[in-house]
């Protein structure tokens, strides 16, 4: 099956989701499939020790354990029982957990916002997913998680996840760890986490993302920025207004101020990777300029996706 | 803080508020201008927040600067408030202060027998002397404490210390005579008892006695005055002092004229006056000086000439003393009583006089007009130099003149000393002062012409405009005199450029874009005196120019403005003083001694009047005990006063614009 560009399907976007770029999605799933190393079958290793036949790990035995798992080779060397751990091989659940916050809509008049490209990638991610045979889901969120999808399978489950990205409505402050934590609640089933975000959060990544690798998640970080916010030209006497909480701070914008503000920005980047790399998780900075399919690749490139 | 002169500013004082005015309106203008603060929304304040307070922290300059900009905006609030209460705070800050110093008077009120008599149509002397209290205390500061005593044999307090003044007519009302006698030492003790450790502290007697009943044994400090009543009333100026022993001698008018045979000898001309109701013997003291400028210098020995002893007759007199002496360019006259008088009023013992160079100076005319007979040239010029005196004037015609013939090495060979070209060309002598009169351009020079402009003197210091007002002047046409570096430009017509300007080159020259053909000025005072000043200047002589202060010209003492002055003029009764801002103006030329006086104060000032047909026409004010003095800086179509608020206003402007700068300080770094 492939993506039929030609139809117009309802609910969808078509300012995001258009023909062309079906079309460029359909390419980069063929990329990807090259890419990837099995076709069938959902082949990417869970961290799920369990009955797959790929030695993980040792472990005491205790009472009620099966018998079968008795590492009896080693028992002989050791006169200890210890189970045999196998990795366990599983379909793969994939989450886009996408930012919807105000933040993620500022962008100059006419031009795309962070949102915009974060649901494009995440679509383009998710066909490749589904190509996969992964499941996939959407997971909008703001200050808490709002209408998360179950993850669907199967190509033919794309237009319904382009209808959830279409129905995704900005607004609302970031709390990522809040968001994530009110997710975790409804016990999603563990496996990749794409967060997509801009990370404008005062609480930071660190707590949320150790969360997610706590209940068993692969989280994979990519950060979304809009340097063109860095670039204004206005000085002098400003009101500046958060977006989000409505927070009015009075300042003297001057030329110096600026090039802390970018320093500010630079340092807030450097800590979402250190909080990404912390929980062991891939992190990827991508500024708004750089076209999705792009995005797509260095994804890819990155390594951590369907990898 | 009083109010500003307008000699006080560098500017005219119209000028000044008008230059306020544009200023006051630019930084309006520039306050409302004043770009808002723009808002602007960004992703995420905490970066903000995260990068301002690195800044702040670190930035110390910055907080100074809104704390500097912060008490600027106080203070500018606290002008503002200061300007509007002014009257207030005014009257609670001097409160606390007159309290503490206010005056302490004891009226000692004679009810002896004597008081009783009648005189006239008045009643007793006693109701007499209580509408004389009435009449005081109506006059009286409202702050000063009065203690009411009745004497006559003993002392009785009628009333005690207070100032309510509804209490101390009643008081008044309670007076009634005795049948017995007057013991005013007991109650000029009682009296100085009273007034012990009160600050500002006097006795006012009332009473039908003389000053010489007056006990002359009262502590040090405490002013006596006296309430006369009764057919004696005490000395006014200019009528008999009522003791033998009293007079009033004064100097009014001082002339001298020299000889005409023999210039270095002259006449003394003085005008006396004697108070007294008899001849009175006295000496006029005669001093000469060029340098004295006042009594005390004058008064020293190697000043003095001479000492003339005269009967001075009652009234007005004058004195001829003659073969004066004129080496000396000042001179000075005192009349003295002679032994045993004592006169009453010393300061208007004086008259001065001050004596122009007798030299005459070589005046070379050299008359261009067509119009007019060349041998005479321009008859208002003419005039001009013949009022001037002192002058020796040649006439040339323009055709004759030859620049070269009349320089510096040549011209003491025809006497002349100045060099005047009415309308007859540019080029002076090299190294000999002129004086250019023209509305024509030189050759070198592009005409440029005003008609009908408004001429004003610009630089009144100057010795050749000294005394000089082109106000009410016509000008018809003039031309505007071209000027170079270090030129004086003494007159403009406004708005166009230069009218009269001072060289000092190798000589002195004038040149005036004039034709006087083409004003009314020659039929005005100021040409002569115009024309006698540039001689004078051109000749090195302003030093004789001392600062006018002209005959018929309003004269003026600076004085409080919060009190109520009264003009007092001998044989007249006292009339409200003429004001100007805080000076008081005087115009009177029948004495050279001015009085003013109020309920606190007594001023005197003193001026030599010397007739303006007699040199030099200019006075000068001496005298140590009296008060300066000076021209009336303001006449009274021109009166004008920087009104005290409006310094506050002035401050708070320049605040404003300190923190307007401040403002674009912190917009534009």
């Amino acid at each position: 099956m492939s993506v039929d560009a030609t139809t117009h399907h309802e609910g969808i976007r078509d300012d995001l989701f258009d023909a062309a770029f079906l079309g460029r999605v359909e390419q980069l799933a063929l990329l990807a499939r090259r890419m990837a190393t099995s076709g069938t079958r959902a082949n990417r290793r869970s961290r799920i020790v369990g009955s797959g036949i790929e030695f993980a790990d040792h472990r005491g035995y205790t009472p009620g354990d099966d018998l079968r798992n008795v590492d009896w080779k080693l028992f002989a060397r050791t006169e200890r029982l210890n189970l045999r751990l196998y990795e366990e091989e599983e379909d793969l659940s994939v989450y886009f957990l996408i930012d919807r916050s105000t933040s993620m809509t500022m962008a100059p008049d006419g031009e795309r916002t962070l949102l915009e490209r974060a649901l494009q990638v995440s679509a383009a991610l998710a066909y490749i997913a589904l190509s996969n045979l992964d499941r996939v889901a959407v997971v909008p969120f703001a200050d808490k998680v709002t209408a998360p999808m179950r993850p669907v399978r199967g190509r033919a489950q794309f237009f319904k996840i382009l209808r959830t990205l279409s129905d995704v409505q900005p607004g609302g402050a970031t709390d990522v760890q809040a968001s994530f934590a009110g997710w975790l609640r409804t016990q999603p089933r563990p496996g990749l986490a794409v967060v997509i975000s801009d990370f404008f959060d005062a609480k930071g990544l660190g707590d949320a993302l150790r969360l997610l690798t706590y209940r068993g998640f692969e989280p994979m970080v990519l950060q979304l920025v809009d340097r063109t916010l860095l670039d204004a030209d206005v000085q002098g006497d400003l009101a500046i207004v958060d977006c989000e909480t409505g927070e009015l701070r009075e300042i003297v914008l001057t030329p110096q101020l600026l090039t802390r503000y970018r320093a500010a920005f630079e340092a807030l980047g450097h800590e979402v990777q250190r909080a990404a790399s912390e929980a062991g998780a891939r992190c990827l900075q991508v500024d708004l300029s750089v076209p999705f399919d792009d995005v797509v690749m260095r994804v890819f490139r990155a390594g951590g996706f369907l990898g | 803080m009083n109010a500003l002169h307008v000699n006080e500013l560098l500017l005219h004082p119209a000028d000044v508020l008008r230059l306020a005015g544009v200023v006051a309106a630019l930084i309006l203008l520039l306050y409302l201008l004043k770009p808002r603060q723009r808002r602007v929304e960004v992703p995420f304040g905490g970066l903000w927040q995260r990068v301002l307070a690195q800044k702040e922290s670190r930035v110390v300059g910055r907080n100074l600067r809104r704390v500097i900009s912060f008490f600027l905006m106080i203070a500018l609030a606290g002008l503002f408030i200061a300007t509007l209460s002014e009257p207030l705070f005014a009257r609670r800050a001097t409160g606390p202060k007159a309290e503490t110093a206010r005056p302490h008077t004891v009226v000692i009120v004679d009810v002896s027998a004597s008081m009783q008599t009648e005189d006239g149509l008045v009643g007793t002397r006693l109701a007499e002397a209580q509408g004389a209290l009435r009449r005081w205390l109506a006059a009286a500061p409202p702050q000063e404490d009065v203690l009411l005593m009745a004497a006559s044999g003993h002392a009785e307090v009628l009333a005690g210390w207070g100032s309510d003044r509804a209490t101390l007519e009643e008081s008044v009302t309670r007076l009634h005579a005795t049948d017995g006698g007057l013991d005013l030492r007991r109650a000029m003790d009682t009296a100085q008892q009273a007034l012990a450790h009160r600050p500002q502290s006097r006795i006012v007697l009332v009473s039908d006695g003389g000053p010489a009943e007056l006990p002359l044994d009262v502590t040090p400090g405490i002013a006596i005055e006296h309430l006369r009543v009764g057919p004696s009333r005490g000395w006014q100026p200019g009528q008999p002092p009522p003791q033998r022993n009293l007079t009033n001698l004064a100097v009014g008018e001082l002339r001298v004229r020299p000889d005409p045979q023999d210039p270095s000898r002259g006449t003394l001309t003085v005008q006396v006056r004697n108070d007294s109701s008899q001849e009175t013997p006295a000496q006029l003291v005669l001093a000469a000086s060029d340098t004295a400028v006042n009594a005390a210098t004058f008064a020293k020995t190697e000043a003095l000439q001479r000492v003339v002893d005269v009967r001075l007759p009652p009234g007005l007199s004058t004195q001829i003393v003659p073969d004066v002496d004129l080496g000396a360019a000042r001179f000075a006259v005192q009349v003295r009583g002679k032994m045993g008088l004592h006169d009453v009023a010393p300061w208007d013992d004086w008259g001065f006089a001050v004596l122009a160079e007798r030299k005459e100076l070589g005046v070379l005319v050299v008359s261009g007009a067509s119009d007019v007979d060349a041998t005479t040239g321009n008859l208002y010029l003419a005039a001009a130099l013949f009022a001037h005196g002192k002058v020796k004037v040649q006439h040339l015609a323009a055709a004759d003149y030859r620049a070269d013939a009349f320089a510096a090495k040549d011209r003491a060979r025809h006497g002349v000393d100045v060099v005047v070209l009415d309308q007859a060309g540019f080029v002076l002598p090299e190294g000999t002062p002129g004086l250019i009169l023209s509305l024509a351009a030189a050759p070198t020079e592009t005409l440029r012409q005003a008609e009908g402009p408004e001429v004003a003197v610009r630089d009144e210091d100057h010795p050749a405009m000294r005394g000089i007002s082109f106000q009410d002047t016509n000008f018809d046409k003039v031309r505007l005199v071209p000027t170079r570096p270090g030129d004086t430009v003494l007159a403009v017509a406004k708005p166009r450029g230069p009218v009269m300007v001072a060289r000092q080159d190798a000589a002195r020259s004038l040149e005036w874009g004039i034709d006087l053909l083409e004003t009314d000025l020659g039929a005005r005072y100021a040409l002569p005196l115009l024309v006698s000043n540039a001689l004078l200047w051109l000749f090195g002589q302003e030093e004789t120019l001392v600062p006018p202060l002209l005959v018929g010209r309003p004269w003026a003492v600076d004085a409080p403005v919060d009190a109520s002055w009264q003009y007092v003029e001998p044989g007249q009764k006292p009339r409200p003083a003429r004001t100007s801002g805080r000076q008081l103006l005087g115009q009177s030329e029948h004495h050279g001694v001015h009085v003013w006086q109020s309920d606190a104060d007594r001023l005197v000032a003193r001026a030599t009047v010397i007739a303006p047909t007699e040199n030099p026409t200019l006075l000068q004010p001496w005298g140590p005990s009296a008060q300066t003095l000076h021209a009336a800086q303001v006449v009274e179509q021109d009166t004008f006063s920087l009104p005290r608020w409006s310094l506050w206003l002035i401050a708070a402007m320049l605040i404003l614009a300190v923190e307007w700068l401040t403002y674009l300080r912190r917009r534009t770094v």
